[in-house]
């Protein structure tokens, strides 16, 4: 598992993925502005990339003839994901504390405070769950899947965005430090429901990717 | 000791079927795999190697079970593929020091070895060597890990013919102490006629002949007669071509001790592909 985790890292994923979430982080430095973009970059950018890349690395072929069971062919590949995905969160949260510290918290859109992060761990949840075990049915065809997920993490970015701008109970509990409590609630949530999105991910891929082959 | 021996393998696509695989490969020979474009040969490797489900049908490599024993066998065997190599982007010397965590036979020695033999050097990026030089690479990755059964699908396509020439001296040199074997998908049946000991012939998703070269060749006859002789002899004849000499076709060796009044040829394997081609794959 261990060499398998690391050729994805070293000869699967282009280096420059791994630059992505400073890039991504970076753009939490922009004052007043939807903050959960940050995080779509991922999305649009990297994965897209990723996944045409083993395509034309033609790492089915190669990896399938590795002396190594489909089980754990599937457990790296989404392992590598979430490695980059932990990269994108954890670069984004020191960078939104930087924001925090030089512009205030203040935000007409979604503030970049504890439940921000909660809701953010919930968009990935939504991805893997939509596209992982959606890819792994054929385990080269990501198109189809990489459309559902984007709608679906686009229409949670967006509702996440319009409550809080148009329902001002719900910027209230998300915001307000009467709610701290709820709002680490949130964080709580968003980090069980990320973890319970990747094992529940990686349950369905083997089991796809297994019937496939 | 049989290296391979796959039983009535099956695989259906909604447009294309592979119907009741049968082949054996004995240990120390190499096999070619003959067939044109789309017949079924690639299909029939990635789905005896478990890159593709089967529907149906065994396959055992080492007299060993591969949907049992898949982790074990694959540590003594490799598969290459002519047409599209992996990692395009990435130097070799990166690819290598992947691949070789994999095996527990890898010997750095041999590699090394291999790597001057074939005059490459590590430091190039894949898509940087030329068609040839990437079989070659493959073949080094192969023989590193001490395989014994090595399979190649199409590894002579888009290689001009010295490059083919040297390719083919190398799989005979790999075979000559008897340890290693090899199966080799091809549509140019020169290469076959070069270095093949075994020939399994597939035509529309189904086995035609696999036997010995030289029993495939004298299984057929190729025979030679005036237009007119046609009507007579349509129902043994597999294909025929007509020109305006007379026609050519193909008829099994058996049927030959009827004819007199036609001239009888022995055939090449392109003659019977060609044939074959023709009728569809109809035996």
């Amino acid at each position: 598992m261990r060499y398998l985790i690391e050729k994805e890292l070293n000869l699967n994923i282009p280096k420059f993925y791994f630059i992505m979430p400073i890039l991504a982080a970076s753009l939490m430095m922009i004052p007043m502005w939807i903050y959960v973009i940050v995080f779509m970059y991922f999305f649009w950018i990297t994965i897209p990339a990723i996944y045409s890349a083993y395509n034309q690395q033609n790492d089915l072929s190669f990896t399938t003839m590795l002396p190594v069971r489909k089980k754990d062919i599937v457990i790296s590949k989404i392992s590598a994901l979430v490695i980059l995905q932990l990269l994108h969160i954890v670069l984004g949260f020191i960078m939104a504390m930087v924001h925090n510290q030089v512009y205030g918290t203040f935000n007409i859109f979604f503030e970049l405070n504890i439940a921000f992060f909660g809701f953010i761990f919930i968009l990935f949840a939504i991805f893997n769950i939509t596209f992982l075990p959606g890819y792994f049915k054929t385990a080269y065809q990501y198109g189809k899947p990489l459309l559902i997920s984007s709608i679906s993490i686009t229409l949670y970015g967006a509702s996440i965005e319009l409550l809080n701008v148009f329902v001002p109970k719900f910027h209230h509990w998300t915001h307000s430090p009467d709610y701290l409590f709820l709002q680490w609630g949130i964080l709580v949530a968003g980090i069980t429901l990320y973890a319970l999105s990747i094992l529940f991910s990686i349950k369905l891929s083997v089991k796809r990717f297994e019937e496939r082959l | 000791m049989n290296v391979l021996e796959i039983k009535d393998l099956n695989k259906a696509y909604p447009s294309f079927q592979l119907k009741d695989i049968n082949m054996t490969l004995e240990k120390g020979y190499i096999m070619g795999f003959i067939g044109e474009n789309g017949a079924g040969k690639t299909t029939t490797l990635r789905s005896m190697l478990n890159i593709t489900a089967k529907d149906s049908g065994s396959v055992h490599i080492f007299e060993k079970d591969m949907n049992k024993h898949e982790i074990d066998i694959k540590q003594d065997i490799a598969f290459m593929s002519g047409d599209s190599m992996f990692f395009p982007r990435s130097r070799l010397y990166k690819i290598t020091n992947i691949y070789k965590k994999f095996f527990k036979n890898w010997n750095d020695e041999i590699y090394n070895n291999y790597m001057s033999i074939f005059g490459l050097d590590q430091n190039k990026k894949v898509f940087e060597l030329s068609q040839g030089m990437k079989m070659k690479y493959s073949l080094a990755l192969a023989l590193s890990h001490q395989a014994k059964f090595i399979i190649l699908d199409e590894p002579t396509s888009g290689l001009d013919p010295v490059a083919r020439d040297l390719l083919l001296e190398i799989f005979q040199s790999i075979v000559e102490d008897g340890e290693i074997s090899i199966l080799f998908s091809t549509h140019i049946t020169s290469d076959l006629e070069k270095c093949a000991d075994y020939i399994t012939f597939i035509q529309n998703g189904k086995i035609i002949e696999s036997s010995s070269k030289d029993d495939l060749l004298d299984h057929y006859r190729l025979i030679v007669g005036a237009n007119e002789l046609l009507p007579k002899y349509k129902d043994i004849l597999i294909a025929h071509k007509k020109n305006s000499f007379g026609f050519t076709g193909l008829i099994h060796t058996e049927d030959a001790s009827k004819l007199t009044d036609v001239e009888l040829l022995p055939p090449t394997l392109d003659d019977i592909m060609i044939y074959f081609s023709m009728n569809g794959g109809r035996k």
